[in-house]
Order: structure tokens, then C-alpha cells, then sequence
């Protein structure tokens, strides 16, 4: 169990993190070229990259880093203007900056020289050549720690005229950290007395940064002799308004005692009582306002957590099955006994078992709405490619889904996407022919839904032609021709093993894959794909997929000698049913029910059970599909809390299972797969008629 | 069948029973020997591949040597044991259990004394075989696991392919 | 009702340290004329700290002779840069400049 802690590993994963960030603030910025935030966002990112790239020694990407930053720093010192060549050439330079770090082997230094040549080229000057030592690199600011400053200053009666700009003095500041800047104009006189070159105003900033305090001197460097300047280290706590006027001598303790006696709001009252003057008030206010901030930041940036490799975590989750096993054994033996204070500690041990177990689970699950990110570069990139105009929207990014699944969800996301961007959407002067924006959109969405996730990929594109589709397919001979199939059978088609309606092969879609891999992938996810459509108007792909991994609840019943898990979101009823009108069918019955007609399936000839029958039968109803179905079986056995173990690769195809179950005896129970078990009974019902 | 080097290394193999014969696995993939527990059948499923069982809180399928290759089930005995091992199934590190009517023992091979498949007169299912070991005058079947594993289409491919299987078994020992 | 006299001021261009004599003079004219005083600041291309300075005065002088002083907004562009880059808060007494026009 040796974990390896390799800095430079870590850094790459440290690194990943920065690059998908940065690729998401460049296409925000491409969107809203005058955010100033944004643009400083990407500035730190790249930032940090070449500072830790030379302190883990990638002196290559630290050099080529530097003058991408050089170019966003230009940017926010208002030399250079964004513009989506700018942003073009630097989602190009990340993705190269991206391989001097994950494969330096493989990068190419004249693709980076083409692309310095090109960032110069849109910037209009070629950054000077920079050489970059590990030594110099070893003095990035960011191995300070952070200290957050309180800065009072009063520039000499001449700053205004002797060319020391406040403004930029108070800009330089800001380029150190977070600052949070007040001006205190309680100086200036009335216009009868003004001398309009004066500078009257005082500032009082709070800067939190990691450089040393020297930086802070240096800032003042031709003005110090002249100026009164204070700097003091605040603890950033979250302190009460008047302990803060207070530090700063603002007010006197008695005053503010005296005005605390009353209940009105302490800022207001001590401006009331003409003890402090507003601006004081609003400095104070300011700097609760940043330091909360600051400690704000600093418990996120505690949250931020530790890594741990995603087996690990499979580990721990086993781990955690087994003990959840031994306790219902242990629970067993409980009941059997008559020792309560035995039974009080076992059901202890029960609570913290399940406890850990949620917990365990939780790990595992993260918000979708990363895997969204990153498809924005592959609409922002294809559309451009196709010549089309595209926006891609999402929702529901915060919906959580087990890490492996996400994971698994990429690339079958990627190939609905691309097909939707190049055979979905029209070109923009096909739209605006047919009344439509220029700009088509995708919407890519998520939501829960009972035990399973939806995820949607909706175009408002020409949508799915079914005749067309069904042209295709009998002439392909995937269906006799004549057949009478419903629309969403037709859609169907569209997954099946080299279909594809394309007229034309365009590089972004037509690489020989057909959507059969993408109904592979899902398949292989024990999810199901459905297919929308209407004729010009646009197509909707859902993806159903169980939540993996997930702990369901889940009943227990037995058919012939075996034990099986039903999920229980999906149990509507039981009811119960004497086997004598039983006839032989391997296919759907119907039950009535409250004068309701429910088809039911017989799971033991479904699973080939040759056990004798119950006299009577129970009936499972469930929810399927809009629909109420039965599953008659042998037994009910009860509730059961369910970690679900995938089955291997050797059952992927064995239909209407979504995994197994360990019992409190140790045995292996498997979890029927509703849907897919209905699908399952009803083709065994097709070949049973037929037959 | 001139495929097979004289260069003569030792592997490290399992050998076990199935239907009376001797037969060996590399010992590597080995990772433990279980007595036979309650074992889950899979409805449905590929009938050599029929049953769960739980090894150490994992879920594993069971694959039954004796079904894959062409042969019936048969009831457990005393001597009936599961051969726990680890491979690659698709790229995909996966555990499963064999189902072995008796297993001898871990002993050494020499290469030298792999021959190739004989193209007839074998009741075995050829393209699961890597060759024949020659221990004493007794022989051994020398399984090919990972094509015991691999689907049905890709267990079909031809002669050629399966000499080269030979040729790289003998230098990965 | 008799409305009282207002003047409405209009700074476009630079209202800078070049300019800040012109200014004052143009506030102390305004304000003895009139009850309420409009700043309108639309225009504005380039701003520095004097006349931040010169309007925080008017204002007071206004609110000392019983008068109002209104900056028409809301501002935007380049005042509002500069506002926000000499640290004027939009709570206290510069709560003025951040008002919205009350029409």
C-alpha cells in the first residue's frame, strides 16, 4: 500500500487542473473581452504555470509560458486589445504549453516557435527573448506566505503636480494581491477654499499578498521622504466593526462604549454621535469587507483537499462492502440472542457502518458540470471549422455522478456533439433561408432522476429525417422494406453497426465511426439512449444511465433457488397471485388490478427456473417507462441495502442486470435492470410467438 | 511447426484436471486457489460463463473450463476447486474464477519441451491451446488464457496468428 | 408648486488637472446660482483624481449651503474606472456619486 507522492506527478496533476481552467477563462473572455477579472484570472493561471514549471524543472514550458503571460499582462495593462485571434493563438499556446508539461518528449519546438510567432504577429511586437534559470524561478513570490497589510498613506501636497499619479501608485498596489482600496475624503475643503492641485484625498488599503513587506516600500520609492505612510499586518479574522475603529485609534474605547449602550447599528451610530467621520466608517466597513474575504479564500483554500488515486478509493469502497457484510452478519447474531447490551453495540456498529458508507460513496460522486466545460472548446473549435456558428449552453452542471461514469461519459458526449454540430445544425445562411437565428444552439443538460441520470443533447438544428432514415436502412438491409416501425423505432436505426446518413464525409464526423460506438459505450454503462426528433425544428438525445456505484435500496426476492434485488424506486406494489391459471408463456401476461390490465413478466421462465412453482405467486409491481409492469416471482424476501459491484466484461451482454450484490451471508445476488429486463422479456415474447 | 526456439527457460506453471487430462496455466495469473463456495447463476448468461461467486467481498464470474471447452457441466467433487486469476480482459484488469475438477500442483517447464498444437487428433478446442508440455512421458495442455477470454470472433483467427502466440510465450518466459 | 432653480453642468472630454481651474470656477458659478446642481459626466473621456476631488467639494459646499448636488447616472466608462481605481466606496460619503437619478 505505498503511496507514491511524486512532486512532479503531482504538479502535472496541479497543472491539468490549471490548463482546463485557463481554456475555460479564455473562452469566457472571448465572450466578454472587457472583463477585467477574467482576464486577470488567465494572467495568474499562466502565471502559476511558468513559476512551478521552473521551480519542477520544465524550463522549456516555463520560457514559452512567459511570453503568453507577457502578451495577457500587456492585455491587463491596456497595451494590447483581445481579440479572438489573440484568443485563438492562446488556447492554440495552452494546448502546446499542455504537452511541454504532460509529454516533453513529444513536444515540438518549431510548433512553439510558430506559435510565439504568431501570438507576436496578433500582438504586434515580439516579446524579448527570455531565458529563464531555475534559480530565478526558485524566488516566485508565491513560496511566500500569505500576510494581509492595512497601508495608510498621504501623498505629498504636490503628488498631482509632480507627476506621482495616485491612481497608478494605488494601481501597483493592486498588482501585489487582493487590495481593497478606500479613500478618505474627509480632507477636502469647501470649493471657496479649494486649491484644485492639491491632492487632499488620503487612502487606506488593505492588501493581502505573498510578497514580503519590502514590495510595498518599493511601490512608494520616490515619494517615501515627502509622504506619511503606515503599514501594519492584520490578522485576518473576522472582527467586529468597532474592534477595528478601535485599532485603528479612530474612536476611544469610552466612546464606543457608550455608543454600543444603544441598539442602533455601531457604523451609523458612531457617525451619528460625530465620533468618527463616514469615510472612517466605510474604510473599517471596507476592511471587514476584505478580510473576510481573505479568510474566506483561505478556508477554501483549506477545502481544496488532499488526491487520493481513484482505486484507492475503489479500495476503500470494497473495503467498506465487506464491512457492511460482516456487521449484517454480526446483525444476524444479534437477533439470535438475548444479550441486549450485545444488541445495543451491534446496532451502533450498524449506524457508523452505513454512515462510512455514505460518506465513501460521497467521495466518489462530482459534479458533471467539469465534463460540460470542456465540450465548449470542441463547439467553439468544430464550429468554426464547419463554418457554422454555435452556442453551446448547459444546465444541471452541478448534478453529481460517480467519478468512474463521468469518466466513461466523455467520449460517447464527444461523438453526439460533433454529430449534432455538423449533421444537426445548419449553416447560418441555411437558417437564416428557413427563419431561423444564424446562431444555432446545443443544450447539453443534466438532472436526476430517481435512481438514474438524464443527460440531454438538444440542437435546435434540421433534426432527424425518419424517412430518411428508413430509406437508408432498407437499403443497407438493416430492416425489410414496407415494416411497419413508429418514429422512435426509426431513430432506433441511427445506432445500428455502420449507419450513417451523412451524404458527405466531413472531417469532423465522418471518421468511419458511426453512432453504433456511441450506443456501444452507453450500452456498456447499462444506460439507454432515446431519440427526439421533429423535421427542421431540431433533435433531443437522452442518455438514461444508472447511477453506478450508487447505494440503492432494494427488495429482495427469490425466484427458483436464486436470490435477486429489485431496485425499490422502481417498486410500485406487490400483490399477490394464485399460479394455477398460470399458462405456459415466456413472454407478458396481464394482471388486473383495480380494473387495471398490467402486463407482467413470469421471471421463472424468463431465467429458465425448473424448480417447482409456488402455489401462489407474488406479483412485483413496477414502474417502467411511463409504465406499470409485473414481475411475477417466487418470494418476497424483504428490504436490502445494496452496494452495487459491476459485473466484468464477461456479462456486459447478459440482458436485464445492472449489477450484483453481496449478501449478509456472503452470496452473490444479482440487480435486475428493470428497463432493460422489459426490452429482454418482450423480444423473448417476439421469438415465443413467432415460434 | 518449426516455430519453437531451443533456447530452453523455465516458467513457472499451474497444473490442474479437466476431464481426466492434465493441464497448465502460467502460474503468474494465479492469485489464489478456493474449495467451492455458494455459487449464483447468471440467467441467461454465456453457458460457460454461468455463476457469481464472492471472493473477498469482489463480485467474480466463474467460468467453467470444462463448458468452454465444449465439454458438459459436471458435479462438484471433493477434489472440485476454483483457480483464482487475474487478467486482462479489453484492457480492463479483471478477476475470475476457474473452475477446475482438481489442481496438482505449482511446478517449472522447460520451454524445450513445449511443442506446438498438433493440427489433429485433439479433443480439445485447438485455439485455446498454447501447446503441449512433455513432463516424464506424461503430457500437459498449455492453456492460452487470454484466448480462453477473448470473444468468440477474435478466438477464431487462424493458424498463423496462433504460432506467433507460441513464439512469444517461449520468450516471455 | 414653484420649482426651485437648477442648473444642469455637463463635463465631456478630459476633466483633468489640465482643466481643474476651468472647473472649479464653472462649480462655484453654478452653485451660486442655483438650488440643485446636475452633474451630467457622459461624455467624460478622460478623468483624474482632481476632479474626484473638485466634485466631492462641490457636494459638500452644496450640503453646507442647504443645497443638492446630483451626479447624473448612471455613471459609467471612464469615470467610473477612475472612481473605482482611487478607492471611492460606493457606501459613505461619496454615496453620491453612485446614486441613481431619481427622474
Amino acid at each position: 500500500m505505498a503511496v507514491s507522492l511524486d512532486p512532479i506527478a503531482t504538479f502535472r496533476i496541479e497543472a491539468q487542473e490549471l490548463f482546463e481552467h485557463l481554456e475555460t477563462v479564455l473562452l469566457d473572455i472571448e465572450a466578454n473581452p472587457d472583463d477585467k477579472d477574467l482576464i486577470d484570472s488567465a494572467f495568474r493561471a499562466m502565471h502559476t504555470i511558468k513559476g512551478s514549471g521552473a521551480m519542477f524543472g520544465f524550463d522549456a514550458a516555463s520560457v514559452f509560458t512567459h511570453h503568453l503571460e507577457t502578451a495577457f499582462d500587456w492585455v491587463r495593462k491596456g497595451k494590447v486589445a483581445i481579440s479572438s485571434e489573440l484568443v485563438e493563438v492562446a488556447l492554440v499556446a495552452k494546448d502546446h504549453m499542455r504537452i511541454l508539461i504532460e509529454h516533453p518528449d513529444e513536444a515540438n519546438s518549431s510548433d512553439g516557435d510558430a506559435i510565439l510567432a504568431r501570438l507576436a504577429a496578433v500582438i504586434g511586437t515580439a516579446p524579448a527573448k527570455v531565458t529563464l534559470t531555475r534559480a530565478a524561478a526558485s524566488q516566485n513570490p508565491t513560496l511566500h506566505k500569505s500576510a494581509t497589510y492595512r497601508i495608510c498613506f498621504r501623498l505629498p501636497v504636490n503628488a498631482l503636480t509632480s507627476g506621482n499619479n495616485p491612481l497608478g501608485l494605488l494601481d501597483e498596489l493592486r498588482e501585489l494581491g487582493t487590495c481593497t482600496v478606500t479613500a478618505i475624503t474627509d480632507d477636502i475643503p469647501l470649493l471657496e477654499d479649494i486649491d484644485p492641485f492639491t491632492c487632499y484625498l488620503v487612502w487606506e488599503c488593505l492588501l493581502s499578498t505573498e510578497h514580503p513587506r519590502s514590495a510595498i516600500d518599493e511601490v512608494f520609492i520616490f515619494l517615501l521622504d515627502d509622504m506619511e505612510l503606515k503599514v501594519d499586518i492584520v490578522e485576518p479574522d473576522g472582527r467586529r466593526l468597532g474592534e477595528i475603529l478601535l485599532d485603528r485609534q479612530a474612536v476611544s474605547a469610552e466612546g464606543l462604549d457608550s455608543a454600543l449602550t444603544s441598539q442602533n447599528r455601531i457604523g451609523a451610530l458612531l457617525v451619528k454621535e460625530g465620533l468618527v467621520s463616514s469615510d472612517i466608517v466605510t474604510a473599517a466597513l471596507a476592511e471587514q469587507g476584505h478580510l473576510r474575504g481573505e479568510a474566506e479564500r483561505a478556508a477554501k483554500r483549506e477545502n481544496a483537499g488532499i488526491r487520493v488515486q481513484a482505486e484507492r478509493l475503489d479500495e476503500l469502497m470494497d473495503q467498506v462492502g465487506e464491512l457492511v457484510i460482516a456487521q449484517a452478519r454480526l446483525r444476524q447474531m444479534a437477533d439470535a440472542g438475548k444479550d441486549i447490551h450485545f444488541k445495543a453495540l451491534v446496532k451502533e456498529i450498524e449506524r457508523l457502518s452505513s454512515e462510512l458508507r455514505a460518506t465513501t460513496m460521497g467521495i466518489r460522486m462530482v459534479p458533471i458540470g467539469a465534463l460540460f466545460s470542456r465540450f465548449r472548446r470542441l463547439v467553439r473549435d468544430l464550429s468554426r471549422e464547419l463554418g457554422k456558428e454555435i452556442q453551446l449552453t448547459t444546465a444541471g452542471e452541478e448534478t453529481e455522478l460517480d467519478k468512474t461514469l463521468i469518466e466513461r461519459l466523455h467520449d460517447p458526449l464527444v461523438h453526439l456533439i460533433r454529430n449534432s454540430l455538423d449533421h444537426g445544425i445548419e449553416a447560418p445562411a441555411e437558417r437564416e433561408a428557413k427563419g431561423k437565428s444564424r446562431e444555432g444552439v446545443i443544450h447539453l443538460s443534466a438532472v436526476h432522476s430517481g435512481a438514474q441520470v438524464l443527460i440531454t443533447i438538444k440542437d435546435d438544428g434540421q433534426g432527424i429525417d425518419p424517412l430518411r432514415v428508413r430509406a437508408k436502412a432498407e437499403e443497407t438491409g438493416l430492416i425489410p422494406s414496407g415494416t411497419d416501425f413508429s418514429d422512435s423505432d426509426i431513430f432506433q436505426l441511427i445506432f445500428q453497426p455502420g449507419f450513417s446518413t451523412a451524404g458527405t464525409v466531413t472531417s469532423v464526423s465522418g471518421r468511419g465511426v458511426g453512432m453504433d460506438v456511441v450506443k456501444k459505450a452507453i450500452d456498456g454503462l447499462r444506460g439507454s439512449i432515446d431519440v427526439t426528433s421533429t423535421l427542421g425544428v431540431g433533435a433531443t438525445i437522452t442518455l438514461k444511465l444508472p447511477l453506478t456505484l450508487a447505494i440503492i435500496d432494494g427488495l429482495l426476492v427469490r425466484v427458483g433457488k436464486s436470490r435477486y434485488v429489485i431496485p425499490l424506486s422502481t417498486v410500485e406494489e406487490c400483490v399477490e397471485r394464485r399460479t394455477v391459471d398460470d399458462t405456459i408463456s415466456a413472454g407478458f401476461d396481464f394482471l388486473s388490478i383495480r380494473g387495471e390490465l398490467v402486463p407482467f413478466l413470469r421471471l421463472r421462465s424468463l431465467f429458465h427456473v425448473n424448480t417447482p412453482s409456488e402455489l401462489f405467486q407474488r406479483i412485483v409491481i413496477v414502474s417502467a417507462g411511463g409504465g406499470r409492469v409485473g414481475l411475477a416471482v417466487d418470494q418476497l424476501l424483504g428490504k436490502h441495502q445494496t452496494v452495487i459491484k459491476s459485473l466484468s466484461k464477461l456479462h456486459a451482454h447478459v440482458p436485464g442486470f445492472s449489477g450484483a450484490t453481496i449478501l449478509g451471508d456472503g452470496s452473490v445476488a444479482l440487480i435486475l435492470d428493470i428497463p432493460h429486463l422489459i426490452d429482454y422479456g418482450q423480444t423473448c415474447e417476439a421469438h415465443s410467438r413467432a415460434s | 511447426m518449426a516455430t519453437v526456439e531451443s533456447t530452453s527457460l523455465p516458467v513457472k506453471i499451474l497444473t490442474l484436471a479437466l476431464a481426466g487430462e492434465a493441464f497448465a496455466l502460467e502460474a503468474e495469473v494465479v492469485r489464489e486457489i478456493l474449495d467451492i463456495v455458494t455459487i449464483t447463476d447468471v440467467p441467461n448468461a454465456p453457458a460457460y460463463v454461468w455463476g457469481l461467486i464472492n471472493v473477498r467481498g469482489k463480485v467474480v464470474p466463474l467460468v467453467d473450463l470444462r463448458v468452454r471447452f465444449g465439454l458438459t457441466r459436471s458435479d462438484f467433487t471433493i477434489d472440485t476447486r476454483i483457480v483464482v486469476i487475474e487478467l486482462d480482459l479489453d484492457g480492463e484488469p479483471t478477476i475470475v474464477g476457474l473452475l477446475a475438477d482438481k489442481v496438482y500442483e505449482v511446478t517449472t517447464i522447460n520451454t524445450e519441451s513445449i511443442e506446438a498444437t498438433p493440427r489433429v487428433g485433439l479433443k480439445w478446442r485447438a485455439e485455446f491451446i498454447r501447446g503441449i508440455g512433455r513432463r516424464g512421458k506424461d503430457f500437459l495442455v498449455i492453456l492460452d488464457i487470454d484466448r480462453v477470454f477473448a470473444s468468440d470472433q477474435q478466438a477464431f483467427i487462424g493458424d498463423n496468428t496462433r504460432n506467433n502466440e507460441i513464439t512469444r510465450f517461449v520468450h516471455a518466459g | 408648486m414653484v420649482e426651485a432653480y437648477s442648473t444642469v453642468l455637463e463635463f465631456s472630454g478630459a476633466a483633468t488637472i489640465r482643466t481643474a481651474e476651468d472647473i472649479v470656477i464653472k462649480l462655484k458659478q453654478a452653485l451660486a446660482e442655483s438650488d440643485t446642481l446636475i452633474i451630467v459626466c457622459d461624455d467624460l473621456q478622460e478623468v483624474d483624481i482632481t476632479f474626484i476631488q473638485l466634485i466631492a467639494s462641490a457636494r459638500k459646499s452644496a450640503m453646507v449651503l442647504g443645497k443638492t448636488l446630483q451626479v447624473s447616472a448612471p455613471i459609467g466608462g471612464e469615470l467610473l474606472k477612475t472612481l473605482n481605481r482611487a478607492g471611492i466606496q460606493p457606501t459613505g460619503s461619496q454615496s453620491f456619486w453612485f446614486q441613481e437619478r431619481s427622474v
